[in-house]
């Protein structure tokens, strides 16, 4: 079980936009979450499954997220992040993402906010499936 | 420990607990508001706050809607969301007052606009 670091990193973007959020792995993974991925500024690192959070990634570094419709780079971090129970919340701008879309994402057909137990995500059911524990 | 972290551990308990009679975006909302504005806050003002929530969720799923029929191209859509964003955190902040939004969104007004970038909305939807 490939258990290493996890980091959160953001991006100070050209003002008013609020920061990008990217994530790494000590296994040398790198998740752009639609933006660039390198220079950040460390704002979360833990231990966790960093083939999962692989896993969880895909595709492209995504997560799944369709973006500006269930989310930004915030909740594509963070569903990369899971793994190791962390979130981007020190990001400048992320409560605000979280108003809009919530933690993991909204499903705007369902009007519900995906949650890892109450409505899970397809790459996340995906990735279990698949037997890649945390 | 810090504000952030309490938030992250009532968030972590909220997805870590299926209850079907609960509404997460309520309880998130919750959430937010008792960590960064305090247990005692103005309940009538919380309540505009959170009407104000939900109707940017139905706004939005109506312009994707109109996105999704090409009533609306990519760029429209994203002109029109950003714009209702900043509509949103404008009547936000006309019933929290400036400090109070500063305290629940941990950052000014001025700093929350363009929150869809184009290129990257572009990117995600070409084809």
């Amino acid at each position: 079980m490939p258990i290493g670091m996890l980091t959160g990193y953001v991006l100070t973007m050209q003002p008013p936009l609020a920061e990008h959020t990217y994530v790494t792995s000590s296994h040398g993974h790198i998740w752009p979450c639609w933006g660039r991925s390198s220079k950040g500024r460390q704002i979360c690192t833990g231990s966790g499954n960093t083939a999962q959070a692989d896993c969880l990634s895909q595709p492209n570094s995504h997560a799944g997220i369709v973006y500006g419709v269930t989310g930004v780079c915030h909740q594509t971090a963070n569903r990369i992040l899971y793994p190791a129970g962390l979130t981007v919340a020190a990001a400048v701008g992320y409560r605000a993402s979280v108003f809009a879309w919530g933690t993991y994402g909204r499903d705007l057909g369902a009007r519900r906010l995906y949650s890892p137990v109450s409505l899970p995500w397809p790459e996340l059911q995906h990735c279990q499936a698949q037997h890649v524990h945390p | 420990m810090d504000l952030e972290q309490t938030f992250n551990q009532r968030i972590a308990v909220l997805h870590n607990t299926n209850d079907p009679t609960k509404d997460l975006r309520h309880e998130e909302f919750q959430a937010l508001a008792e960590v960064f504005l305090g247990p005692a806050y103005d309940p009538v003002k919380l309540r505009q706050v959170e009407g104000i929530q939900v109707a940017l969720h139905a706004q939005q799923a109506s312009l994707y809607q109109l996105y999704q029929t090409r009533q609306l191209d990519a760029k429209q859509y994203v002109e029109a969301f950003n714009t209702l964003l900043a509509d949103t955190f404008a009547r936000c902040e006309a019933v929290l007052g400036q400090q109070d939004f500063l305290r629940f969104f941990g950052a000014p007004r001025h700093e929350l606009g363009g929150f869809i970038e184009l290129a990257a909305f572009l990117d995600a939807h070409q084809n």
